[in-house]
């Protein structure tokens, strides 16, 4: 059997499942392939990079309708691995104010910051460029051609986080605290090129956090529901391969023997595309090389929120440099001493933290491996480890705690996938969701 | 020196040093935020307010307006370089108005320089730029303090602004210099200063001593205080462009994205602010090649109507060439006052402006002359 | 180089009559001027040092040999520059074109490369890759020159002819291409190098074709472009190739100097530029330290871009976005060059056949990341790529019995002041420990070698290490390039500076530029008026 679609999203995470929900709605014939573990416990908590409903997705999809409410993210908060905390909040004038006492000559530019980051991401040449490099053609060499207003903008993009960071303020813990959020997401490190376009990201626009209600659906249910309501057609097979057919539309093929043809395929999140083999590193946000481990922290009973504020996104880390040797340890292949973490507390006290620099793949004597048990042991107790150190009462009140490694890429459950077939990858983003949509938006307004 | 745009969604603003002050004495208690910062919008009525402004004197709080102090040697090189004021020029005590424009010559704010002595300046802009004056700051030798949060700022308006300072104990200035001294027992800066183009006095001083010299004014001068709508009436009436809502101010750092919005000193009718041929400031040389460029107009109209609303189209021999920008009753024009925005190439009068429904229509306005279109035409006709 | 041009007392003298001023002799400065005079300007090139050349120098070592710092291989001299100047007439000359490379990997095996790419695409057939290899070159060389009219002219202004043809060559590409176009200037070499399926020898080939002089290692994203510029620059003649001036690069100099000479320009040298006149937002001339002025309606400055703007032309007049161009953080790393003595060379056919190529040692993928986060965080990294060519060879294939000397040019190495001589005797044990892993037939003399670091170059002409750090991405040069070249919006003013160039080497094309702009706005000027 033969089915044809406009749009296949393959992946089973909210930013797919979103991208596949907007697509039907927008009368795109589109499908999702699920091609993740079906009947994983569903926790109550997504991990903290997903399920941020930007307005408009949560507008065009109707999400009200689905028992499902907004609870706003109150702060981004750094917690340094020496003591010391730095907050800084969604409004900036209010943050501003808040950062007076301690960074006195930063805190006035603080607003201005945020505005002319927003102004430049919203200017979206890179990041739109590189995600629809499949799509536009020679878009971004015209127009930076002939455009020289978007130079300056480039030249700001193509730079790193440090460098923009050093142009503005001058207060380190606050620069530290900006960086780490910033990259925290991606796995990036501050000197990198292509780290200045996931700063410019972090402020992109206000995303708010989704929880479902105790008794009704689970956040990923709603939005299957959401899919169905749309007409997205759900697959539920595994990905046997994926080919160009006469650079018309693409052949996907199921485990189900099924043979699917699409003009335009789609993975909504890396590690979805890492599951599948496919790595695609051409994006300037994607830190190629990087996988994501998520810890998830059962407690006997809640622990205390620093600051008191357990609505915060909290980030671990220890100085300016280690963000960057991080990254460089990925990049070599081994798992980083000092890992840069995020963890977020769940409405029922757990607490799930989240680190982007894993290395996909370790490299020993020369040789690269997969990750071992050990290595997945050794991740969680470092992860465990910082965490504890700045959060009293942690390690006695743990009742079990669950790794799991995002995108390390199983060799042995890929697809075949042609390898300059375009396939479109979307990159680590602080927004997934948001990236998502707005890529299917580009990919639709094509015909 | 204009308020800018009032913030829209706002969230919890601050008081400033006056607050308090003004609080006890707004009988209307309506209140509205601008720079996250509480200003009065009606103290007891708009009309008596506007009358006293008038006539006497009234009493305003400025305190949420952006101020900065400039010092070291390189000052007046910087300001001349940050605004088009004519900041190496100023004698000592002497304020001079500006704009702050882009590296394209797109305005990015209005200023206000005064001198106060040889080497520092004071700088009050409608918002606040640090970052655009952290930018400016570099390869020039500079101290630039943010002061806005340190000084209590009062403005004194009205024909017998004088008079009241005078009763109340503290010495005007002189026509147009800054006076600094201790008066009355508190260490003020009293400059001249204008309301988009009304003469008033300012007096600076520490916000501890906030309602000190406000009292005196109130009981000794006999000011009555004003509310930021009876002053929006005066700023429509005088010219006074009012960053925010009659021009979008062009974007801070990056402002060659989303350009189209932006404007040239000449289309808010400022353009005697910004002239070529004096001394250097930023973005003069790409003003030089723009002249001509000019695609909008910023008028004052008076509309023959009880009232009109922001957004209302403007026409002119039947097409529709601006939008009304911003609008207010005039109690002695028994007119509605309002800037349009409208386009260039349109004609100077027979304009109409629409009526919104119920009674959907066009009512008929004209072009009013203000005290600062007079100042562009002379600019005009002196350059042509 | 001998410095004949006499220094013209000016004190406080103002000299009119001239119709343009060049700053700065070097190779940018002198084209721009040989432009200037040969469209018959009367023009001046005021160099503030002694010397004429800038970076590129001949000097004698302690032993008595002569070298050359600065390039010792060309790929970027613009051949419109080279056809336009008439440099052939003025003594450049080819000594070996289309030079070819041999690879050294860590493991001791080499490949052989000619120097023509898609030659050595059909030369290296007994490899299982080349079909990989094959397209790959087809692809890279296509957009390489679909590209390299963005290398070439960074937007000024308005829109010339010239620039709307590369424009639309551009937008007119067939789809395909047109991705991959787009591809290219966003992706990281590793990622390109991975799609494309080239095997490991390959990819280390490449890498080290890609990332020397450059400051990103090939994970990051926009490396790979630098790729597409170097296969964008043709040299004598074709395209992506190497080549020996006769002479070594001081010929080129030299060339270029006689063409200024030519042209009626007039060279002072020792001649210090105060700075820029600018009267109602148009330049009017140079003013000197004591006070002397040249006026002139069109300066054209070949400094450093710190140097031209901040120092001549000053903060006070510089619109303030523009300004942060020149605040930008430089790289942290930087080139070094080596002049080795070779001891007891053997003379037998198989070595001759080997010194006339160029050697690069390559790294393989993960070595040459270690080396570039060892370098951007200022260690000495512990391997390096690096490049040795033999110039006595070069320049003369038949002098069988001369040769002595081996140039290398290492990368990346962290960028140091000229004064730390320690860490200037650790790289210099790098470097050589790098050569002798890679090219171990060879005994050097006992002196070390000679060491010229990019801030010793800077250094020589008075310029900031800055200028002379790694090249940072492509797309970041073409963005700075651009901003740079509008000359601060001051009519007549033009600055064609290192800056000014997108890539590394000497190419004279932002000298061509800033030349060809002058005149035109001159016609223009001329025209309305």
């Amino acid at each position: 059997m033969t089915s044809s679609f406009d749009l296949i999203v393959i992946g089973d995470d909210e930013a797919a499942l979103c991208a596949a929900a907007c697509a039907g709605q927008a009368g795109a014939r589109a499908a999702i392939i699920r091609t993740q573990d079906k009947g994983a416990p569903q926790l109550g908590n997504p991990s903290p990079s997903c399920a941020r409903v930007p307005n408009f997705v949560w507008r065009r999809l109707n999400l009200n309708a689905y028992g499902l409410h907004l609870d706003p993210v109150s702060a981004r908060i750094t917690l340094f691995a020496d003591g010391g905390a730095i907050s800084t909040g969604v409004e900036p004038r209010a943050t501003a104010f808040t950062l007076a006492d301690e960074a006195p000559s930063d805190s006035a530019l603080w607003s201005s910051f945020v505005d002319d980051l927003r102004v430049l991401s919203e200017a979206d040449l890179l990041t739109g460029a590189a995600t629809s490099a499949v799509l536009n053609g020679a878009d971004l060499p015209a127009r930076l051609y002939e455009d020289p207003r978007a130079l300056g903008a480039v030249r700001t993009l193509s730079g790193s986080c440090a460098a923009i960071l050093d142009d503005y303020f001058e207060h380190d813990p606050l620069k530290l605290h900006v960086a780490a959020h910033a990259l925290g997401a991606s796995g990036l490190g501050g000197e990198e090129p292509g780290s200045a376009l996931t700063l410019t990201e972090l402020f992109e626009e206000d995303a708010w956090r989704v929880r479902a209600p105790a008794s009704g659906p689970s956040v990923k249910n709603a939005l299957i529901a959401s899919c169905r309501a749309e007409g997205v057609s759900i697959i539920d097979d595994d990905l046997m391969s994926i080919s160009k057919r006469r650079s018309k539309y693409h052949l996907v093929e199921t485990s189900a023997d099924e043979a699917i043809k699409s003009r335009f395929v789609m993975f909504a999140t890396p590690e979805a595309a890492a599951q599948q083999g496919v790595i695609d590193a051409s994006s300037p946000l994607s830190a190629p090389g990087a996988a994501v481990a998520v810890l998830r922290l059962k407690m006997r009973k809640p622990i205390k929120a620093p600051n008191g504020d357990d609505r915060a996104v909290f980030q671990i880390v220890g100085d300016a440099a280690e963000l960057q040797s991080a990254r460089d340890a990925v990049v070599d292949g081994r798992l980083p001493d000092q890992l840069p973490l995020a963890f977020e507390f769940c409405d029922n006290g757990d607490i799930i933290a989240r680190t982007s620099y894993c290395p996909a793949r370790f490299r020993m004597d020369g040789e690269w491996r997969a990750w071992t048990g050990q290595d997945r042991q050794a991740a969680s107790a470092r992860m465990t480890e910082r965490l504890s150190k700045r959060l009293r009462n942690l390690s006695e009140n743990v009742a079990a705690s669950e790794i799991e490694i995002f995108g390390e890429g199983d060799p042995n459950s890929r697809a075949s996938i042609s390898p300059l077939s375009d396939v479109i990858v979307q990159p680590q983003r602080h927004n997934a969701i948001s990236a998502a949509v707005k890529l299917v938006d580009r990919i639709l307004s094509l015909d | 020196m204009i308020f800018p745009a009032e913030d829209i969604f706002l969230k919890a603003p601050r008081a400033t040093p006056l607050y308090s002050a003004v609080a006890s004495e707004s009988e209307a208690n309506a209140w509205t935020s601008v720079n996250g910062l509480s200003v009065a919008r009606v103290m007891t009525s708009v009309d008596d307010e506007y009358a006293a402004a008038k006539s006497s004197a009234v009493v305003t709080d400025l305190g949420a307006l952006a101020r900065a102090t400039v010092a070291g040697p390189d000052a007046a090189a910087f300001l001349s370089r940050l605004t088009t004021a004519p900041a190496l020029q100023l004698k000592l005590g002497e304020s001079a108005r500006g704009l702050m424009l882009d590296d394209a010559g797109y305005v990015v704010d209005l200023a206000e320089v005064s001198r106060a002595s040889q080497s520092l300046f004071l700088l009050t802009t409608p918002t606040g730029h640090p970052r655009r004056l952290q930018l400016a700051a570099r390869g020039l030798n500079v101290e630039i303090a943010d002061i806005s949060n340190e000084v209590a700022a009062l403005g004194v308006f009205g024909p017998k602004a004088d008079d009241a300072l005078e009763k109340a104990g503290l010495r005007a200035p002189a026509q147009n210099l800054t006076a600094s001294a201790v008066q009355s027992g508190v260490e003020t800066s009293a400059r001249p200063v204008q309301f988009g183009v009304i003469p008033g006095v300012e007096l600076l001083y520490p916000r501890d001593e906030a309602l000190t010299l406000w009292q005196r004014l109130r009981r000794r001068g006999g000011a009555r205080p004003i509310g930021a709508d009876a002053l929006e009436v005066l700023r429509i009436e005088s010219g006074a462009p009012r960053p925010g809502v009659d021009f979008v101010p062009a974007a801070r750092t990056h402002a060659a994205i989303g350009a189209k919005s932006a404007r040239l000193p000449s289309e808010i009718g400022l353009p005697h602010l910004a002239p070529v041929n004096a001394g250097w400031f930023n973005g003069r040389r790409a003003l030089r090649h723009s002249a001509g460029a000019e695609t909008r107009r910023l008028t004052v109209l008076a509309i023959d109507d009880d009232r009109s609303t922001p957004g209302a189209a403007v026409f002119a021999k039947g097409k529709t060439v601006g939008r009304v920008t911003s609008c207010a009753w005039s109690p002695a024009l028994r007119r509605v006052v309002a800037f349009a925005d409208v386009s260039a190439t349109s004609p100077y009068k027979d304009y109409e402006i629409s009526v919104p429904s119920p009674t959907e229509g066009r009512v008929a306005a004209r072009l009013l002359s203000t005290p600062e279109s007079a100042l562009a035409e002379a600019h005009r006709s002196d350059s042509a | 180089m001998t410095d004949t041009e006499e220094k013209t007392a000016l004190r406080g003298r103002i000299e009119g009559g001239f119709d343009a001023v060049v700053i700065g002799a070097n190779a940018d400065g002198l084209a721009a001027a040989a432009y200037l005079g040969k469209a018959g300007l009367k023009t001046a090139l005021i160099e503030p040092s002694s010397h004429i050349g800038g970076a590129v120098r001949r000097r004698a070592l302690s032993s008595g040999h002569e070298v050359i710092d600065g390039e010792h291989l060309l790929s970027n001299l613009d051949a419109d520059v080279v056809s336009e100047l008439g440099l052939y007439r003025f003594g450049l000359s080819y000594a070996a074109r289309c030079i070819e490379t041999q690879y050294r990997f860590s493991d001791g095996r080499l490949l052989d490369r000619a120097g023509d790419w898609r030659r050595a695409v059909q030369k290296l057939q007994d490899r299982t890759q080349t079909a990989a290899l094959e397209t790959f070159v087809r692809d890279g060389f296509e957009a390489a020159s679909r590209l390299r009219p963005v290398f070439a002219a960074p937007p000024r202004g308005a829109l010339e002819p010239a620039s709307a043809r590369a424009l639309k060559a551009l937008k007119g590409a067939p789809r395909d291409v047109a991705q991959r176009l787009q591809y290219f200037m966003l992706a990281s070499t590793d990622d390109v190098m991975a799609r494309y399926g080239l095997d490991d020898d390959l990819r280390a080939a490449l890498f080290a074709e890609t990332h020397l002089y450059g400051a990103d290692g090939p994970s990051e994203p926009f490396s790979f472009l630098a790729l597409m510029r170097r296969w964008s620059g043709d040299s004598a003649g074709l395209q992506g190739a190497l080549s020996f001036p006769k002479g070594g690069a001081v010929a080129v100099i030299e060339s270029l100097r006689n063409a200024a000479l030519a042209a009626k320009v007039d060279i002072r040298t020792s001649l210090t530029v105060d700075s820029i006149i600018i009267e109602r937002d148009t330049v009017a001339g140079v003013e000197f330290a004591d006070g002397g002025q040249i006026r002139a309606p069109i300066v054209i400055s070949a400094l450093g871009a710190s140097r031209t703007y901040l120092g001549l032309v000053g903060a006070h007049a510089l619109d303030i976005d523009f300004q942060t161009l020149l605040g930008q953080a430089p790289a942290k790393t930087a080139s070094a060059q080596m002049h080795l003595l070779l001891k007891n060379v053997e003379r037998d056919d198989a070595a001759k056949k080997l010194f006339a190529k160029r050697i690069v040692g390559a790294l393989s993928p993960e070595q040459l990341k270690a080396a570039f986060a060892a370098a951007r965080a200022g260690a000495v990294p512990e391997d390096l790529i690096i490049e040795a060519v033999f110039p006595d060879v070069l320049n003369d294939a038949s002098q069988k019995y001369n040769l002595e000397l081996m140039s290398v040019m290492a990368h990346p190495l962290p960028l140091i002041g000229s004064g730390d001589e320690s860490r200037r005797l650790e790289m210099a044990q790098a470097i050589l420990s790098a050569v002798k892993k890679r090219l171990p037939e060879f005994s050097f003399s006992d002196d070390g070698g000679d060491l010229v670091l990019s801030s010793d170059l800077a250094a020589a002409i008075g310029e900031h290490a800055d200028v002379f750090a790694s090249r940072p991405s492509v797309l970041s040069q073409h963005a700075r390039a651009g901003a740079l070249s509008a000359g601060a919006g001051v009519a007549g003013l033009y600055f064609c500076g290192p800056e000014a160039q997108i890539g590394a080497g000497i190419s004279c094309l932002a000298a061509r530029t800033a030349a060809k702009s002058a005149l035109r706005d001159l016609r223009r000027g001329r025209r309305a008026a």
